[in-house]
């Protein structure tokens, strides 16, 4: 604790300047760590949770619930880090295991940061959620937060659009679309020039509404991937679409009932736009009924149809003809007393995994009669019907506890929306970051899809790849170079520099993490600072003459002119110093900067002993230095140093040239420079000699 | 014919004097006043019935308070608490068929904000008072922006809570008011999701893995031993918590009054297991009474019932509107029939409402209190069932099931209500229009 005091007495962002390293470049530290991704070796994939800290700024990354855990332990395991010093939190998409945490986070720590997330996935976050929290809170005694939490945690939520840039703290970022679900993003972070993309749960694979996440047109130096199908390769979209429609049309060719339990939102609207199609292209069997029996259809719908902004091209393109998601050939069915059995059919029914329900009823109808069929479309869990079926059990028992013979058949398609190792890889070569971070994914996997991928590019020169898989909890520390550089702006960049190497004079302005030179007549232009000047006046009593002042003056400063002004007279002073003489009183006026201040003071100091000095009755008049008197004065010295028969000296174009000891001397009168080439010592004596004389005899000068 | 009304408007207030209406032999001598107020509009609709017999003559003033109504002798004044009205904005004024005075009007929160009393000021023209009262020039105020807003109360996403905590309580059938569970303290008392909430559990996680099968999603939800659950219409509890000799179950697993029969409920079973300790009872919220156990009384205070009942309702249809976008509602009685009973279109979800009647006998003065209202059309299907039908095909519709009873009571509630309206309000098209009160805030 103390040393964190210690550490923050100096501003976080400032440490490269404290880092002071001769030799080599100096570094900057990214720590990442997962707070919570995985918990044990399991085979789980557990709450996201990922810690992203440069520069003294944090940021979490996804804030989620563990689906197998209930209660407090369900949540991050956040102990390590303080919520107060958080920055940013950024949640990719609506799933829980992304989110679910969110409420406790907002409204149960010392957060104070700010959160954003899409629209599409603040809406149908806060729809999850609502029925979340009931459901956890009635099977477990630990109350996670309550409705009134997700209420108020709601107005702390803010939105942010794709590709919409925002600042928060000197945290630059903005979003890409992800593909995976509606509304799933993609964070693309800058702090100081560092650029880090996290992926959250990402897919590359267009579908019949979702996009396909983006390729960023900016390379990020970390990339932070998910890992949850590790070297999988999944279906190809065409083969999937193909099976499936393979699959239903010899269902009701065969004259069988074909069941297809979905769950409300996502799947189940992109199985309609399939069937949908692949009925308009088969006018055979058009006659055959399908339905869709969701009590949740019109929300989910009209969800759909909010967000059409979110979703791929075709459909933004065809909801200016016509809504894609009012089907042709299906029909909506609200429950099964409004149902005519009779024939084939298609019936796709919630819930997915026919725990209760539309979907259970119809399976137990149907389930004993060989022509009719389900088609499983999407993963199922250990202990529901839809999982067990799939084992091919001779009987299954009914939700009155009566058994039944299965003699339907069961068919499953993975219509999954995450990325493959192909998709990843692919991905991964168009960006080329240097490194790369795998997240949310089992161990195994994890391993996998880090060996492969070292393996790919273990043979390319111009990639150097660095893969981390961090465990739960662990640190992944990456450097980068700590180069500063700032930008010439305004008047001081109107000119080419015309050579290398030239310096540039001008004010360093530093805004976060950008550094800037211009001008200082620029500076109104580019801060809200502005240039202004300080004149100083001074007024003395002065009982004396002016041109006794102007004898004590003169023997001060060489640099004397008349600058009457109206009525007054005056004098200036070294080209700064402004006295203006009335009788009684003399004014000093200056523009206010180090040198002229010291200007001042010393005029300052003349004028107050001109007023104390016994007021000579005449004043003697001024001696005129000039440089004939000066000339004589450095003869004399001349012939003093080294006797007059030495010296022969001879006076041309203010230069004077001697000889002594038979060696030539060239003296600039007017720079006060010695040339003696035999002889540098005494070059050296000389000049000093010639400095301090003139120095002596002639009054200061600007 | 209507009468013919002269007006006059000033500042403060609007005067209509009614001329020489003709003098009816009705006896009726009550004024009834109905104000709907929609705040978000910030506009009022002031529907007054005068009895024929005072119609002659009578000067009817509209005031910031509220409504002065005088024929010469007598003088009754109506105000509407909460509410200032805008005299000079009132418009649409006409006498309707049935003998009613409708006129629409803005009007304002009372005490609101400094910036609404000056956008007021300008609409009444009133500049002396502001200018002097306040020294401010007038012209660069009202703008809409400076305009402060009501803030919005909104329906909750959660049931209100039938139960008080830490409490011993008993439930008892509304009917007859026999015991059927028998002071009892429940542990925890925890609102239900909504109906379906099963067919979004794939949304919850992204990745369901084997482990899963411990999660909640997948779980069916069993109230344990000291719970109660609850949502608008149920209550759902431990089988445990039933005091047997006060209920029958049929077998089809219908829940009865012992003594009247009336439907209490249903009892679940689960399938794998036979046995009752796993076994849950749903109670219809409406067809009992929950009482503190130490107040108990054998005889039902159907007031108070009807009350809860009506906000049950109310509320019910408001979340159903919010979680499915839907405004129209198929009744059907459950658990039997699943006949469509009656069509309900909800319309108007925050309305607030003035109501009363004022006696013209002598000088009165009389402040009616607002009510936030859904506004609701409705329409029985005992006759003709072609509507219903084709609502039932149609995907914005919802289906939702009550008990008969509820059934019953929720027709006979509605068309109560629908007689406060005004005669030339109450029907549209083929519905009949009424209101439910509802428990959201009223925002005067």
């Amino acid at each position: 604790m103390s040393k964190r005091k210690a550490d923050g007495q100096v501003p976080a962002e400032e440490t490269e300047q404290l880092r002071i390293k001769p030799l080599g470049p100096q570094y900057n530290r990214v720590l990442l760590y997962v707070v919570f991704e995985r918990s044990g070796g399991g085979q789980e994939v557990g709450r996201s949770c990922i810690m992203l800290e440069f520069k003294g700024k944090k940021i979490m990354l996804d804030c989620g619930i563990h689906p197998g855990m209930n209660g407090l332990d369900a949540l991050p395991y956040t102990d390590m880090i303080d919520p107060g010093e958080i920055d940013l939190l950024l949640i990719s998409h609506f799933h829980l295991d992304h989110c679910g945490a969110l409420p406790w986070f907002l409204e149960k720590t010392a957060f104070k940061g700010r959160c954003f997330m899409t629209h599409a996935t603040k809406a149908i976050y806060r729809w999850l959620l609502s029925d979340y929290v009931k459901v956890s809170n009635i099977a477990t005694d630990q109350m996670l937060y309550s409705e009134n939490d997700i209420e108020k945690s709601m107005e702390k939520i803010e939105t942010i659009n794709f590709h919409q840039e925002v600042e928060v703290n000197s945290v630059k970022f903005w979003c890409y679309t992800a593909g995976h679900v509606l509304g799933a993003a993609m964070f693309m972070i800058e702090i100081a020039g560092v650029k880090v993309l996290y992926t959250g749960d990402f897919s590359r694979q267009e579908d019949r509404h979702l996009m396909a996440a983006e390729i960023p047109n900016l390379r990020p130096d970390v990339l932070i991937v998910e890992s949850t199908y590790g070297t999988q390769i999944h279906e190809p979209r065409e083969n999937r679409e193909a099976r499936f429609t393979g699959l239903v049309n010899d269902i009701v060719n065969r004259g069988g009932r074909c069941l297809i339990p979905v769950f409300a939102l996502g799947r189940a609207q992109e199985l309609l736009l399939i069937l949908d199609e692949f009925w308009s292209n088969h006018p055979e069997i058009q006659d055959i009924p399908i339905y869709y029996a969701s009590s949740l259809a019109k929300k989910c719908m009209s969800v759909y149809q909010t967000y059409i902004q979110a979703m791929n091209d075709k459909i933004k393109k065809q909801i200016s003809i016509s809504n894609p998601f009012v089907f042709k050939h299906i029909s909506n069915l609200k429950s099964m007393d409004h149902f005519d059995d009779i024939g084939p059919s298609v019936v796709m029914a919630s819930p997915g995994m026919m725990q209760s329900g539309l979907s259970r009823e119809l399976f137990e109808n149907w389930c004993t009669d060989k022509r009719n069929g389900v088609i499983i479309a999407g993963y199922c869990v250990e202990g529901t019907l839809a999982k067990h079926i799939l084992s091919e059990p001779s009987e299954i028992v009914t939700m009155s506890g009566q058994k039944l013979p299965l003699k339907s058949s069961v068919d499953y398609i993975s219509f999954s929306a995450h990325t493959d190792y192909k998709q990843t890889s692919e991905f991964i070569r168009i960006l080329k970051p240097p490194h790369i971070v795998l997240v949310h994914g089992e161990p195994n996997e994890m391993g996998r899809l880090k060996a492969a991928l070292i393996r790919e590019y273990e043979d390319d020169p111009e990639y150097n790849i660095d893969i981390y898989s961090p465990r739960n909890t662990q640190e992944v520390e990456l450097y980068f170079r700590g180069e500063k550089m700032a930008k010439v702006v305004g008047n001081l960049a109107a000119k080419k520099p015309e050579q290398t190497g030239q310096t540039v004079s001008g004010i360093l302005l530093k805004r976060n993490f950008n550094y800037h030179i211009i001008a200082a007549s620029d500076l109104p232009n580019y801060t809200e600072l502005a240039m202004s000047t300080v004149t100083q006046r001074q007024s003395i009593a002065y009982t004396g003459t002016l041109s006794q002042l102007y004898y004590y003056l003169s023997q001060l400063s060489g640099d004397i002119e008349n600058a009457d002004q109206s009525d007054k007279k005056g004098l200036k002073i070294f080209k700064a110093v402004t006295l203006l003489y009335e009788p009684g009183m003399v004014t000093l006026e200056w523009v206010a900067n180090p040198v002229n201040d010291m200007y001042a003071d010393a005029v300052l100091t003349v004028v107050l002993k001109a007023e104390t000095d016994a007021t000579p009755k005449k004043v003697p008049a001024p001696v005129k230095v000039d440089r004939s008197h000066f000339h004589e004065c450095l003869w004399e010295l001349l012939g003093e140093m080294f006797g007059s028969e030495w010296v022969t000296p001879l006076i041309r174009n203010n230069k004077m040239t001697m000889a002594v000891d038979g060696k030539s001397i060239t003296i600039d009168l007017l720079k006060l420079e010695v040339h003696c080439e035999e002889d540098e010592s005494l070059q050296q004596m000389i000049h000093t000699a010639v400095t301090k004389l003139y120095q002596a005899v002639t009054p200061v000068t600007v | 014919m209507a009468p013919p009304l002269i007006g006059d408007v000033t500042g403060r207030s609007l005067l209509l004097t009614i001329m020489a209406g003709k003098a009816s032999e009705d006896s009726e001598e009550d004024i009834s006043v109905y104000l709907d107020y929609k705040w978000k509009l910030s506009v009022a609709q002031i529907v007054v019935n005068i009895p024929t017999n005072y119609r002659t003559n009578t000067s009817f003033k509209v005031c910031r308070g509220g409504l002065d109504i005088s024929n010469g002798t007598l003088h009754t004044e109506i105000n509407f608490k909460g509410l200032r009205l805008v005299p000079p904005s009132c418009h649409s004024m006409q006498w309707t068929r049935p003998g009613e005075l409708q006129m629409r009007i803005q009007a304002y929160k009372k005490d609101h904000g400094e910036k609404n009393r000056r956008r007021e000021r300008i609409l009444s023209g009133d500049f002396e008072e502001s200018t002097s009262s306040n020294g401010t020039s007038l012209g660069s105020s009202g703008s809409d922006n400076d305009f402060e807003n009501i803030s919005t109360p909104s329906v909750k996403m959660e049931a209100t809570c039938p139960i008080p905590k830490n409490v011993d309580i008993s439930m008892q059938c509304s009917m007859c008011g026999e015991l059927f569970v028998k002071s009892q303290r429940f542990s925890r008392i925890l609102p239900l999701p909504t109906d379906n909430w099963q067919d979004l559990t794939d949304s919850w996680f992204c990745c369901q893995r084997d482990h899963d099968s411990q999660s909640n999603a997948h779980q069916p939800l069993v109230p344990k031993d000291g719970d109660c659950l609850y949502s608008d219409l149920c209550i759902v509890l431990h089988q445990s918590a039933l005091y047997m000799p006060g209920v029958g179950t049929s077998r089809s697993g219908t829940l009865n009054c012992f003594r009247c029969r009336n439907i209490l409920g249903e009892l679940k079973k689960r399938a794998e297991s036979e046995s009752l300790e796993s076994s849950h009872v749903v109670l219809y919220r409406y067809q009992m009474i929950i009482e503190n156990s130490s107040l108990i009384s054998s005889t039902v205070d159907k007031q108070l019932w009807l009350h809860d009942f009506e906000l049950g309702i109310s509320n019910m249809l408001l979340r159903q509107a919010e979680e499915h976008n839907s405004f129209r509602f198929i009744i059907e009685i459950s658990p039997s029939a699943k006949s469509p009973f009656l069509l309900m279109w909800l319309m108007d979800t925050n309305s607030v409402r003035y109501e009363g009647r004022v006696n013209f006998t002598e000088d009165q003065k009389e402040v009616l209190t607002p009510e936030s209202v859904a506004k609701v059309m409705y329409k029985d299907c005992l006759k003709d069932n072609g509507l219903a039908n084709r609502w039932r095909k149609d995907l914005g519709a919802m289906s939702m099931s009550l008990p008969e009873s509820q059934c019953i009571q929720l027709l006979h509630l509605l068309t109560n209500r629908s007689q406060m309206i005004p005669l030339s309000l109450r029907v549209a098209n083929d519905f009949l229009i009424s209101y439910l009160e509802t428990s959201i805030p009223c925002p005067l």
